[in-house]
């Protein structure tokens, strides 16, 4: 579930931020970039153990109320943020290749409202659909992107320079950070877990980030080796113009790579259903009776929410600048700085506990 | 009950959100097989939309040619100052939607000045519902003309083309060009683009020839033999007869395939280009008698001196006019991005080196 959490933020527009700006040293600005998600996995993780048992948008026992109140709002803010963005970018995908007439308005309301259905009857209707609908997604991917193997014609721009630079390898690294955007969505699901499955879980999660980090090398590959970096840097979906190659003119559906795109809105769904799934019990502390009742009508709030936020964005231009310049560093300072603040909280508050329990 | 009620309406609703805005039923439209760009009036566009009849379409979808004497296909055309603008106008020549997802080739004239192949490159690119892997082709000669050529007996001309560039293997030189390899071309600094050739011979097409743009201008344009070489170059020759001369007879060499690796090296301040080229061929016309260890051994070494020395020739030709076809360039400025604005300059004036290997592997069954 972890995974599908984050796996549809940068699908379609990888490797362009990280081919702009870190050119020839981009296989190395990719490394350091899965290194950065795994470092950032390792730290919610850690304070996923000082605070197992509830949603860190609202924990009175790490912060003071002054300050976690600011902590929800930004929590908040963040998943809805990221919501709307990816429904934004897949309705703008959709829109662009397939249903140009179609407002844009009913393309991204149908992505809200299967993901509020699916979301509806709570963690276990999310996990199978996200357990069915991921696998699935990732195995079709993989097998239609090896369709485009004889395709490849840039073979030098896949290997790596032997100069490395590493102003260039940095900035690609931060600017591609949107890939494994999401993984701190772990922290509302860590208290739905046994406390005897969480070491396994935590294992689990890595390996899978792990499986992520091949699955994005394979379509870094094959996208800059069939398309070459400048038109890699140009194209705004590049993995989705690299698929409108595999065309298979005797089979029944001839734009196979079409098709997957359509496959990858799978990826899309159980990011926004993880997503407002996770806004909703993220405000659970804030009721003092949290019923099904609250949790569905929260989850409708935050699905209106996330339609409404679609609504800032006119053209994908408008939406890369916005992640660009607000939500990578936003997201960034999020997912590094805020464990260490709430470790630091959470040691803090232990050594006091102590110094009252001695004598 | 209430659940599934519930879970109904939502179904229904998204189904129904996603409503018919881009539903067009087939016979309200007009599917374009081909797109023919022609230079128009007062420095616009004239663009034509080959659409099959009706008639032409369902033998298509039974692999039947129409029958003979009844036109299988009509063109609409339209002026403007872009295509989407010649398109709007060609649009209200016809009762059916111009759809251009099923485009099969896009035929562009030579003579379209190099702002207007620009503004034609970009709207292909930026055209979403468009196939990229639609064949791409220019002529000399008027576009609407060559399209409405019936080159075999009631076969459409978006079928030969289709046919024509689909098989790989089927021509001396595979000369397929897509709108995605157009448009990956045009993005690469310096690297041309080449778009092959569609001529006119004995009411039939003819393309055997290469045109290769810079900066969106034909450059050069290559003759049918420079074509070869060329193709050996881009490993896309596969049938072209070579003929030798061996003890006073002539000694015939098809080669089969071609495998060439280009590699730039820094030589003092400036650059060598340097293209190894593996040919493989079998001889096809040889004396009986002649087919001895010794003379296979000289036939390696003239096929590889004559291959190199015509492509080294047209190496210079390109490396004279700035065009690099090839694309010696494009992994070495990928390596090294600061030289981009110097790229043809550099490209000019580098050496260049030409090592054929070549491989005879069958003599057919008589030595």
């Amino acid at each position: 579930m972890l995974t599908a959490a984050y796996i549809a933020s940068g699908i379609f527009a990888f490797p362009r931020e990280l081919v702009a700006a870190a050119g020839p040293n981009a296989p190395y600005a990719f490394l350091l970039e899965c290194l950065g998600a795994l470092f950032g996995l390792w730290l919610w993780f850690r304070v996923n153990r000082i605070h197992p048992d509830g949603p860190l948008s609202f924990a009175p026992d790490l912060l003071p109320v002054w300050l976690a109140a600011p902590t929800l709002l930004a929590t908040l803010m963040l998943h809805a943020a990221l919501a709307i963005i990816v429904v934004s970018d897949f309705a703008f995908v959709l829109h662009s290749f397939f249903l140009i007439e179609t407002p844009l308005f009913v393309l991204q309301a149908c992505v809200v409202l299967v993901a509020v259905y699916v979301a509806w009857f709570d963690l276990p209707a999310l996990a199978r659909s996200v357990q069915f609908i991921y696998l699935l997604a990732v195995v079709i991917s993989i097998l239609v992107g090896l369709l485009l193997i004889p395709q490849i014609t840039s073979l030098y721009a896949i290997l790596p320079t032997p100069d490395i630079s590493a102003t260039p390898v940095l900035l690609g690294a931060y600017k591609g950070s949107y890939l494994f955007w999401g993984y701190e969505l772990t922290v509302t699901l860590y208290p739905k877990l046994h406390p005897e499955d969480r070491a396994k879980a935590e294992k689990y999660a890595y390996r899978a980030m792990a499986l992520t980090f091949l699955f994005f090398a394979l379509g870094y590959a094959l996208t800059m080796g069939v398309s070459g970096p400048e038109l890699v840097t140009h194209s705004i979906w590049p993995g989705v113009s690299t698929m409108r190659l595999v065309n298979v003119g005797t089979f029944l559906i001839n734009k196979l790579g079409l098709l997957l795109v359509t496959f990858w809105g799978l990826f899309v769904l159980t990011f926004v259903m993880s997503r407002l799934w996770c806004l909703a019990y993220d405000v659970s502390p804030l009721f003092r009776k949290f019923s099904v009742g609250w949790y569905r009508g929260t989850l409708l709030f935050f699905g209106v929410v996330v339609l409404w936020g679609t609504q800032a964005f006119q053209t994908p231009v408008h939406l890369i600048a916005f992640a660009q310049d607000f939500l990578v560093p936003t997201v960034l300072v999020f997912n590094f700085g805020m464990p260490p603040i709430l470790l630091l909280a959470g040691a803090l508050r232990q050594r006091v506990a102590i110094a009252r329990t001695s004598p | 009950m209430r659940r599934a009620l519930f879970a109904a309406v939502l179904v229904l609703v998204s189904a129904l959100l996603g409503g018919c805005w881009d539903d067009r039923s087939i016979e309200h439209r007009a599917i374009v097989l081909i797109i023919g760009i022609d230079q128009g009036p007062d420095q616009q566009l004239m663009v034509h939309f080959q659409v099959p009849t009706s008639q032409a379409l369902s033998s298509l979808s039974v692999s039947s040619t129409p029958s003979a004497g009844t036109p299988s296909a009509y063109v609409v055309s339209g002026t403007g100052r872009t295509v989407a603008e010649a398109m709007t106008q060609a649009q209200g020549k016809v009762s059916g939607d111009l759809y251009l997802g099923q485009t099969q080739a896009i035929i562009l004239s030579s003579h379209l000045p190099a702002p207007q192949f620009a503004s034609v490159v970009n709207f292909f690119a930026r055209m979403g519902p468009m196939d990229k892997t639609a064949f791409v082709a220019v002529t000399p000669e008027p576009v609407a003309q060559v399209m409405q050529r019936q080159p075999q007996e009631g076969m459409l001309a978006a079928l030969y083309l289709n046919s024509l560039f689909s098989c790989r293997r089927c021509q001396e030189v595979d000369l397929t060009r897509t709108v995605w390899a157009m448009e990956m071309r045009a993005q690469a600094p310096v690297t041309a683009i080449w778009l092959p050739l569609l001529k006119d011979k004995d009411a039939n097409y003819q393309v055997n020839e290469v045109a290769i743009y810079q900066g969106g201008r034909p450059v050069m344009t290559l003759t049918p033999e420079q074509t070869v070489y060329f193709g050996y170059m881009i490993n896309a020759t596969s049938k072209a007869a070579m003929v030798f001369p061996l003890h006073g007879s002539p000694v015939s060499v098809r080669a089969l395939s071609s495998s060439t690796s280009t590699r730039v090296l820094a030589q003092g301040g400036g650059l060598h280009l340097r293209a190894d080229l593996k040919v493989q061929g079998i001889v096809d016309t040889l004396a009986p008698g002649e087919a001895t260890l010794a003379n296979l051994r000289t036939l390696q070494n003239e096929v590889s001196q004559g291959i190199a020395i015509q492509e080294l020739a047209l190496l210079r030709s390109m490396q004279q006019q700035g065009v690099d076809p090839v694309g010696f360039m494009a992994p070495y400025l990928w390596q090294h991005q600061e030289l981009t604005p110097k790229a043809e300059a550099l490209y000019r004036s580098a050496s260049l080196e030409v090592r054929v290997h070549t491989r005879i592997i069958g003599v057919g069954d008589v030595l």
